[in-house]
């Protein structure tokens, strides 16, 4: 049985690997280029170990972001003393495993009733098909968003708050509404890339 | 990949130097230097009178201090540990014998008591003790615990909220009669369970990550 952890596998490939413990050691100092690269060094890895655990593309490419944040909270942790890699399997593991819990929570809340959908009144009916289409679409693409990139986008760009009031309403830091909402473009523009044209 | 260009960036732009934290046992010997004086000072509150340690059992009294005060520091080096990423928790082996030493020390000091099972009643008073010390060192533990936020907070909290209990008796130990009766150490289990219970609805939210 093979007993090297997933991400040492893909690391060895990258012989750089060796690098990054002193890269990391360079961006705990504060020096923002060593940062930059160790992180864009380890993105393969990262990606092809929660692409390994998440076979959803669009759900893996919010997890691989979502690692990056988590790195950058906790890179204080990391002790250049001890290997990376360990370090750097449990944050890819503990963020795929959340997230699959998430979705799987979301799914178990979602009711498809058709004959209930069918029975409901329609209130949009005076719209024009055009305007139908158009919020239909943006439901649907919205629908997509983790609950939180969701609450932030319909915050700041359809009630259009400020930044700073989209963060008191939500509660959170203003830089966690500005890395939900980067997130969340980010998800809407793959999504609205690769389904285009589809019914 | 430039979506992740994009991010990076952002976050090498927003990048400070950082403070590593000390290792697990120098946090838990600073958590014990703090969290110690705090609980007494809270128990305070409650009026007790210092152990007899003339009394016929005061060895078994005394055996089941250390052993509390040994596993309750183990399971704050655990908890410690446990909150940096991809550093496991201690293993079962460090715990299993001096857990079992700590039941077989407090089975023996209930038999060694005149009044094995005790009366309803009993231990209610232990319990609050138990409530009143614990409390401070929970909300120093979070603190502590605050400055590495755990990919498992629950499971992290779960040991440190153990870790908090133990000490807790080992304090309550130091202010209890020798002579314990089963109803009393029913009351000092539940105390322990209340603080691990605790500890996890206090801190699961501010020591995970955001």
């Amino acid at each position: 049985m093979d007993c090297v952890p997933p991400l040492e596998r893909e690391a060895s490939s990258t012989a750089a690997s060796e690098n990054w413990p002193a890269l990391m050691q360079r961006a705990q100092a504060g020096e923002a280029q060593a940062y930059a690269h160790v992180l864009r060094a380890m993105l393969p890895a990262i990606r092809r170990f929660v692409r390994r655990a998440i076979q959803d593309d669009a759900l893996a490419e919010d997890v691989v972001q979502d690692v990056l944040l988590t790195i950058h909270r906790v890179r204080h942790t990391y002790d250049p003393a001890r290997p990376i890699l360990p370090w750097l399997t449990a944050i890819c593991a503990a963020r795929a495993v959340d997230a699959l819990r998430l979705r799987g929570r979301r799914w178990r809340l979602e009711v498809n009733d058709d004959d209930a959908m069918l029975g409901h009144a329609d209130a949009t009916s005076g719209q024009t098909l055009d305007q139908l289409a158009a919020r239909q679409e943006l439901e649907r693409l919205l629908h997509r968003l983790p609950r939180r990139q969701r609450h932030v986008v319909e915050l700041v760009h359809l009630r259009e708050m400020s930044l700073a009031d989209a963060a008191i309403a939500s509660s959170l830091t203003l830089s966690a509404v500005k890395a939900l909402l980067h997130r969340a473009f980010m998800t809407l523009r793959r999504n609205g890339g690769t389904d285009h044209g589809r019914p | 990949m430039a979506d992740h260009d994009a991010l990076i960036d952002r976050l090498a732009r927003d990048v400070r130097p950082v403070r590593r934290p000390a290792p697990p046992w120098q946090r838990t010997a600073a958590w014990l230097l703090l969290a110690l004086p705090c609980g007494a000072l809270a128990s305070w509150a409650l009026q007790r009178r210092a152990t007899d340690w003339s009394q016929p059992g005061a060895a078994w009294a005394g055996l089941d201090i250390m052993l509390s005060f040994a596993l309750g520091v183990l399971a704050m080096v655990s908890a410690f540990r446990r909150s940096i990423a991809g550093r496991e928790a201690l293993g079962w082996r460090w715990f299993a014998p001096l857990a079992a030493a700590w039941v077989c020390a407090a089975v023996a000091g209930v038999a060694s008591s005149g009044d094995p099972f005790g009366r309803l009643g009993d231990g209610v008073h232990c319990y609050a003790f138990m409530l009143l010390a614990g409390a401070p060192m929970i909300a120093i533990v979070l603190l502590a615990l605050r400055s590495t936020p755990s990919l498992q907070p629950e499971r992290t909290l779960v040991i440190a909220g153990l870790g908090v209990a133990a000490i807790t008796q080992c304090l309550l130990g130091l202010c209890h009669p020798v002579a314990v009766h089963l109803l009393d150490l029913g009351m000092h289990l539940a105390g322990a369970l209340t603080l691990t219970l605790g500890a996890v609805l206090a801190g699961r939210r501010c020591i995970a990550i955001e």
